[in-house]
């Protein structure tokens, strides 16, 4: 179910003519993200 | 979030929006090697910033911006902190009181200290050699008279003085007849002291505690026999008084942590049904 429903929102999205700079933008908010998260994993491991 | 029905963004003479899929089809991402650097760099900055400003203070209270102090987040990861470390602190206090009376001398303290902890050290080894034999042996232990101080005053007697002494502790009699034990104690900055009575099930005792215009977090809790029991928790509590009620044969009393940045001294008065008070 929940496939399903991320795979019609995905298809919705990639035919959209947006999709290509909004896909761009996303990956570079997860990698934010990402970094974010790491960073504070480091600095616990470090103040622990 | 995608709404076909948006006359301004359809296209025109265009009824459905699949034909997008038509006439667009499913395109790769277009992506320079320096712009992939670019975008990495810009994110890993991003990312380093919302640590700093936001995500450090709040959790951990570390902010060497000064933002978090500005925003309150700073005081949010300091009480994080203070939980956990309060936590860590309980669990080792019930390790340590189930295994042996804890040793808890300060690095320089004066020899006054040290015997008065010794002679602490040696009442819990008893107290500790009194819970592990059967109930009778309790009773017989339990030599200090049980005694009901009737007298009706309030309980909120005069507060007591405040000594500058770093460490200075004091069990006496109190000057109110009500009152069978008083006992000052000056918590340095994150210092925490324990204090119990050796009550049976059942047994009121009535107190009446003060940090003397300061602030202190209090547990008041119970254990013995196997059991423990968490009565009431504060944070920031300048006083406090009532009556405490056994939940069961054990010993009752207080955990008092300073979380403040200047030393604070801590004043209890008991009354009622007690053996006998302790501090650790």
């Amino acid at each position: 179910m929940a496939l399903a429903l991320i795979l019609t929102a995905m298809t919705h999205w990639r035919a959209r003519p947006a999709f290509a700079r909004q896909a761009y933008a996303a990956n570079v908010l997860m990698m934010v993200a990402g970094f974010a998260l790491m960073g504070l994993q480091i600095t616990g491991y470090f103040v622990a | 979030m995608n709404n076909r029905f948006d006359i301004s963004k359809a296209p025109p003479l265009r009824a459905e929006p699949r034909q997008h899929g038509v006439a667009a089809p499913v395109q790769s991402v277009p992506a320079t090697s320096g712009g992939l650097i670019r975008s990495t760099l810009i994110a890993a900055g991003a990312a380093g910033a919302i640590l700093v400003l936001f995500w450090l203070p709040a959790e951990y209270g570390i902010d060497p911006t000064r933002v978090g102090a500005l925003t309150g987040l700073t005081e949010m990861g300091e009480i994080k902190q203070q939980l956990a470390a309060e936590a860590e602190a309980d669990a080792q206090a019930a390790a340590a009181e189930a295994v042996a009376p804890p040793a808890q001398a300060p690095v320089a303290v004066p020899a006054e200290i040290v015997q008065r902890l010794d002679r602490i050290d040696a009442q819990l080894a008893a107290l500790a050699a009194v819970i592990g034999a059967p109930p009778a042996a309790v009773e017989l232990a339990a030599t200090a008279p049980v005694e009901t101080a009737a007298a009706p005053a309030a309980p909120e007697a005069e507060a007591a003085p405040t000594t500058g002494e770093p460490v200075e502790e004091a069990v006496a009699e109190a000057a109110a007849p009500e009152w069978r034990d008083e006992i000052s104690y000056t918590l340095d900055p994150s210092e925490g002291i324990e204090v119990k009575l050796t009550m049976e099930e059942g047994q009121v005792a009535r107190f009446f505690w003060t940090a003397n215009g300061g602030v202190v977090n209090f547990d008041l809790h119970g254990d013995g026999g196997g059991q423990s029991i968490s009565y009431e928790q504060g944070r920031a509590v300048p006083e406090a008084t009532g009556d405490l009620i056994a939940a069961f044969t054990g010993n009752h009393g207080w955990f008092w942590r300073n979380r403040t940045e200047a030393p604070v001294t801590v004043t209890l008065r008991t009354g009622g049904e007690y053996a006998e008070l302790n501090a650790t």
